[in-house]
């Protein structure tokens, strides 16, 4: 038989110095590489990494990114904390778990009791720890998406009769309703650069890649994608309907504010009617204690009578 | 001397968390808003345990102090039974069940609030617009003829005192995120606009009020009859416990630890499905505003 390991190798080698020669750019027409270069000088030249320019082209693969990034969630979650710090402490969270595992094993084995439980067990729980860490992050993250979304929806009906007649620019306004919500959520979200404008993350943690916003319109619109907030979004395209179109505060706010408020309410109906269903499996399990209640002595003496 | 294999992976593994959460400690600080968050809950639960006191008609230290009388005589029920277990769940039953009882009483009182508040934003349209009324006069002509489930909510503005503290003490009152949101438009627009009130009224604040009140009595009464059937099965229970400690043989069981243990996973059972009873139909989220921030920043803006 053959000795693959050779082949193996030689195609390993062939394989990198294609790729060297790719990433190189040895066969790439020279005014590729000048139009390249140029664009990168220019800012013109696509930086995003790997993962998200395959996102644009894979929508599962996106939605898988969006769900498991942890800076994303990290930062929609209002947490002051790297990625890396999270992975390490949930590590260390997971290797505790695991360590008082296997050392409770240790002292069963150590008393001469024998295994208590497989090891593997240690590993399950280590997992599940880990698993829970996640889960947390998540639901803080959504928590605070929601928190975000009802504080953007509730401030449409003062912002209305705040900006009318234009009396107040509504970047001003939002900001003034912010400071008066008792979630900090918007207020930590909205602040100031250096153009005057709203940006993510002025007093919480700071947004990964800096969003360039030209005008308040488009910062909110930034603001609703990157937090995945869809008042914003419909808020950034109010305000680019007053402000561009020249319509009237008043009424484009009055009205986002009418339509969210009865999307909301349409939810909660649903939700009301669900309830009416939803409620009969509790009400059904109620039976299972006053059966353990009744059964239970009745099962004990009945063990106790076939044990003997 | 030999070390076990198993000792020795132990030691292995307990290095390796020891450096993770030192280099975690060392690259992300730990969770520093925890403290934060836990005040934020403390304070939301203070305000709910204010609420249930007021159905009662009660101050916060008074309802408080009744809810520790219930602890104690739930715990004094429970140890009638001569069941260490039964005495805990009696004490806990006292100190949970009393305000699960009485929820029912609180929501009821808020949405009839709330349902009043509907008629007073339509009252004030009308004054405005019919009668002709500037805003700060039309808001005292309500105050001074309130419906009753609003005469309390409104007294600070049947007086002669400043308008804007008075509608402050309002929204202090009603303790409704409902009431905040009128609150909060009336105190912007008696700084702006007080004409695009009636706009506002009549697109968002009427239909928000009404269709929100209607949905949530619609919630109310969905649990309200599941809470009388929760209430009716928990009396069914604590009557079956009665008897089964009265028979000699049963109670030699459920004072035994396996029954003690039984005794516990069955109260653990129907507090767990009361708890999902209650989780089942939620109720409108709204986000909370500090009405007096809002009249600072208003005069701040005038000024």
């Amino acid at each position: 038989m053959p000795d693959l390991r050779l082949a193996a190798l030689a195609a390993l080698i062939g394989t990198l110095w294609v790729a060297a020669l790719w990433h190189l750019g040895i066969t790439t027409h020279p005014a590729v590489l000048s139009w390249r270069r140029l664009a990168r000088l220019r800012g013109l030249a696509d930086r995003r990494p790997l993962g998200e320019r395959l996102g644009d082209r894979l929508p599962p693969l996106r939605r898988l990114r969006d769900e498991t990034d942890v800076d994303r969630l990290l930062v929609i979650a209002g947490r002051n904390e790297t990625a890396g710090g999270w992975v390490l402490r949930t590590a260390g969270a997971a290797g505790v778990a695991l360590a008082g595992m296997l050392g409770l094993d240790e002292l069963a084995l150590v008393a001469g009791s024998g295994s208590g439980f497989p090891p593997a067990l240690a590993l399950v729980l280590a997992a599940g720890v880990a698993l829970l860490a996640y889960a947390r992050l998540r639901r803080q993250a959504s928590d605070r998406r929601d928190a975000l979304d009802r504080a953007v929806a509730d401030s449409l009906p003062q912002l209305a009769a705040m900006t009318i007649h234009h009396r107040l620019p509504t970047g001003e306004a939002l900001l003034l309703l912010a400071r008066c919500q008792r979630d900090p959520a918007l207020r930590e979200v909205l602040g100031r650069d250096p153009g005057g404008h709203a940006r993510p993350g002025a007093a919480g943690p700071e947004f990964p890649g800096a969003l360039t916003a030209w005008s308040t319109a488009h910062t909110y619109e930034l603001i609703g994608i990157a937090y995945d907030v869809p008042a914003f979004t419909a808020l950034g395209a109010a305000v680019r309907r007053v402000t561009e179109r020249g319509l009237s505060a008043q009424d484009v706010y009055t009205g986002l504010a009418r339509a969210t408020y009865a999307q909301r309410l349409a939810e909660a109906r649903v939700a009301a009617a669900q309830a009416k269903t939803l409620i009969v499996i509790p009400m059904g399990l109620m039976i299972v204690p006053v059966l353990v209640l009744i059964g239970a002595p009745l099962v004990a003496s009945l063990a106790g009578i076939f044990a003997q | 001397m030999i070390v076990p294999p198993l000792i020795f992976v132990a030691q292995i593994v307990l290095v390796f968390a020891l450096a993770a959460i030192a280099a975690a400690l060392y690259l992300g600080p730990l969770d520093r808003d925890a403290r934060e968050r836990w005040r934020a809950r403390l304070r939301r639960h203070l305000e709910r345990q204010r609420d249930l006191g007021l159905s009662l008609g009660l101050g916060l230290r008074t309802w408080l102090l009744l809810r520790a009388l219930c602890l104690v005589a739930g715990f004094a029920l429970g140890a009638l039974t001569g069941v260490p277990t039964l005495a805990i769940a009696g004490g806990a039953l006292g100190l949970l069940g009393l305000p699960w009882l009485l929820a029912g009483r609180a929501a009821r009182r808020r949405l009839a609030m709330e349902r009043a508040l509907a008629g007073l934003a339509l009252e004030l349209r009308s004054l405005m617009q019919q009668s002709n009324l500037a805003l700060d006069r039309a808001l005292r002509e309500t105050a001074r003829a309130p419906v009753p489930e609003l005469r309390h909510v409104l007294a600070p503005l049947a007086g002669d005192g400043p308008v804007a503290p008075g509608l402050v003490e309002v929204a202090r009152r009603a303790r409704s995120p409902l009431a905040d949101l009128l609150v909060t438009c009336l105190l912007i627009a008696r700084t702006r606009d007080p004409g695009s009130l009636v706009g506002l009224i009549d697109d968002v604040l009427r239909p928000v009020l009404e269709l929100s009140v209607e949905i949530q009595q619609e919630n109310h009464a969905t649990v309200a009859q599941q809470r009388a059937a929760a209430i009716a099965i928990g009396v069914i229970m604590a009557v079956m416990l009665v008897a089964v400690t009265r028979v000699p043989s049963m109670q030699a069981f459920y004072v035994s630890p396996p029954g003690q243990a039984v005794a516990l996973a069955v109260l653990g059972m129907y507090l767990g499905l009361v708890w999902m009873i209650g989780r089942v139909a939620r109720p409108l989220r709204w986000t909370g505003w500090d009405v007096e921030a809002i009249r600072r920043e208003m005069e701040a803006l005038v000024a």
